[in-house]
């Protein structure tokens, strides 16, 4: 697959800022984004944490957190830009074209409301089916998600589930109105790592079923192998390297990805220890001069503490911010 | 990608049926059982449905009528006829005691249902919205807490020229709902910030969907608790305003005004049937509400020990 055009991509956000205005001045969270999903693509976004990803997928769906504000650029569902849509449009989209998982599925499901209560809210409030209709579509969401007393499960409430089946529960809740894109922030994380697989089977199934797309926001690059097609690597708010899954664990661009390949555990090789990128992603408010990366980079070079490399092409649908692709600032890849 | 057969991946197989019931229980039904467990509780319990029942049932059980004077036969003691006696008019000592409840629960319980109203949507918005809104709800309720309370009821009864229950109601709702008010802002500053109202908000919820069906249920613990001591309380200021004679007036009956015979040297000392009654049904209603809302504070506290 090669770039996607505007025509063909679901989703393609432009030069998205999303900036926190704090007593201590103004922070750059993320800085300038661009990436876009194809229908039915699963792309991961992918980095260290605080590198801004979760904070992305909050400004796509619209609910920056705080102090936080979008900016500048354009976040483009089929054309349409939800940065421009007013708070009572967005609810509308939110739930029913976009929905989102999150992370910690102890504490995203609400204690009071039955599960059913909370599968059928987005049916009631999107769809206009009847209370009848809706329970009958979440029990269909529950089956779909794998729940054999599906019934049963409807009248129950979050604290008799364990963390694996609310995850079930979220995932249903999620895809209960069909979305066209599913956004997942980290789903897996806090789950064990036999569930883990399960809730992975599960995401890609629900994905063929609805032929929904997905952005899967990770630090974990084996779920990324396991569910992407495309991945795009952030760091500091910007996006460093965009490729392919397999290119991109056959041969990463950038320095930064390399590392982060470099630093998964793996069975075969004996090490003493795990490689680790050295230092840690600095706060957005206090970014190094130059490339963001170049303090805690072995390629760098003087160059690399000046001035920061612009995101360039470097074929086979390839993105990456690095001067060593660079001729003319003397790239030697 | 593999065939998707996503039908019997049994997740549930570790997890027990739950014995018999087949509907969940909520977490205020899981409260409910532990309360009802709580002996001191049901005491209350008890108790207060006792005291409201004579109460609101009281012609059944005296056929006196509590404002009935009668000129002939005052300061008697008590007897057959008058079983506590009558007061300085001659109207019945124990049919003012029960009719007199009726106004100390009323009291009791309309300034909670209007503090409780007013404090939690207050608070609540507060709490949600934060900035402009939550500073201006917070300096009201700083504004009505320096405020000398018993000044401030002065104050309403010299510019309306007189009481009158509904009177004394309002001026006590607008009185204590700040407290209400802070402790549900303080619960629904820490409620934001879960991430089931993130998701809420991610299913297309507007915000008064997410403020009263998503939190409101969730501050419920402390906003019962709350209120339960709240209404103890009122009883008591109630019956010392009263007391003091800025309660509600003469002749409708209150415990607060029948202990106003106190005052009186000789009715301290001779006729102690006249204040000690009315006293007494003061201390064990408000202990009777004050064990339910410890109770209820118990059965809430799922990290508290002690039950």
């Amino acid at each position: 697959m090669n770039r996607l055009t505007e025509m063909t991509a679901l989703l393609h956000i432009r030069n998205l800022k999303t900036y926190f205005f704090g007593d201590d001045g103004t922070v750059p969270a993320v800085d300038g984004i661009d990436f876009s999903i194809g229908k039915g693509e699963t792309l991961a976004l992918v980095g260290e944490s605080g590198c801004g990803k979760s904070l992305t997928s909050l400004s796509v769906m619209g609910l920056v957190p705080g102090t936080g504000r979008i900016v500048e650029g354009e976040v483009l569902l089929e054309g349409e830009n939800l940065v421009e849509k007013t708070e009572e449009e967005l609810s509308r989209i939110r739930g029913n074209e976009i929905s989102m998982i999150f992370q910690e599925p102890m504490t995203s499901l609400n204690p009071v409301l039955t599960v059913g209560e909370q599968i059928m809210e987005g049916l009631l409030l999107h769809q206009r089916l009847s209370r009848q209709a809706a329970r009958e579509r979440a029990v269909q969401m529950l089956k779909l998600v794998g729940f054999p007393r599906a019934e049963a499960i409807m009248d129950e409430y979050p604290h008799q589930l364990s963390g694996g089946m609310r995850q079930r529960a979220m995932i249903a809740m999620a895809v209960a109105c069909n979305p066209r894109l599913l956004i997942a922030d980290e789903p897996t994380t806090a789950l064990d790592v036999t569930i883990q697989a399960q809730i992975l089977d599960l995401m890609r199934d629900v994905k063929e079923k609805l032929s929904t797309s997905i952005l899967l926001i990770t630090h974990d690059l084996g779920v990324v192998a396991e569910m992407a097609e495309r991945v795009v690597v952030m760091y500091a708010g910007k996006v460093v390297e965009e490729a392919e899954v397999q290119d991109l664990f056959d041969q990463p661009a950038h320095p930064y990805t390399e590392g982060l390949i470099r630093s998964v555990p793996s069975l075969d090789e004996e090490k003493e220890r795990l490689y680790s990128i050295e230092g840690n992603v600095p706060s957005p408010d206090r970014l190094p001069k130059g490339c963001p990366f170049a303090p805690r980079c072995s390629e760098a070079w003087e160059k690399c503490l000046q001035k920061e490399p612009e995101l360039m092409e470097i074929g086979h649908g390839r993105r990456v911010r690095c001067f060593l692709y660079d001729p003319e600032e003397g790239g030697s890849r | 990608m593999q065939e998707s057969s996503i039908q019997p991946k049994t997740v549930e197989m570790q997890q027990p049926e739950p014995k018999g019931k087949p509907r969940g229980k909520s977490p205020l039904q899981l409260a409910l059982r532990r309360f009802f467990k709580n002996k001191m509780a049901i005491a209350g319990v008890i108790i207060l449905a006792v005291v409201s029942f004579i109460s609101i049932f009281a012609p059944l059980f005296i056929s006196h009528d509590p404002l009935a004077t009668d000129l002939y036969n005052t300061n008697a003691e008590p007897g057959g006829e008058h079983w506590l006696g009558t007061d300085d008019t001659g109207r019945d000592v124990f049919a003012r005691l029960l009719y007199g409840g009726r106004i100390s629960l009323i009291i009791g319980l309309v300034t909670m249902l209007g503090t409780v109203l007013i404090g939690a949507v207050l608070g609540a918005l507060a709490g949600y919205y934060g900035r402009w809104i939550d500073a201006l709800v917070m300096r009201l309720t700083d504004l009505v807490l320096a405020l000398p309370f018993l000044l401030l009821i002065l104050f309403v009864i010299a510019v309306l020229a007189e009481t009158s229950l509904w009177i004394l109601i309002i001026t006590l709702v607008l009185v204590v709902w700040p407290q209400t008010a802070r402790i549900v802002r303080a619960e629904f500053l820490s409620l934001r910030e879960q991430e089931y109202v993130l998701s809420a908000q991610a299913i297309g919820c507007r915000d008064s969907r997410i403020i009263f069906r998503h939190m409101i249920p969730n501050a419920v613990a402390p906003i019962i608790v709350n209120a339960t001591l709240l209404m103890g309380l009122m009883i008591t200021v109630e019956s010392s305003l009263s007391f003091l004679g800025f309660g509600v007036p003469e002749p409708t009956p209150t415990w607060g005004n029948m202990l106003n015979a106190a005052r009186n040297v000789r009715i301290l000392s001779s006729e102690p049937w006249r204040w000690i009654p009315p006293g007494f049904m003061i201390v064990i209603t408000v202990l009777a509400i004050n064990f339910i809302g410890d109770g209820l504070r118990d059965a809430f506290d799922t990290k508290s020990t002690r039950r």
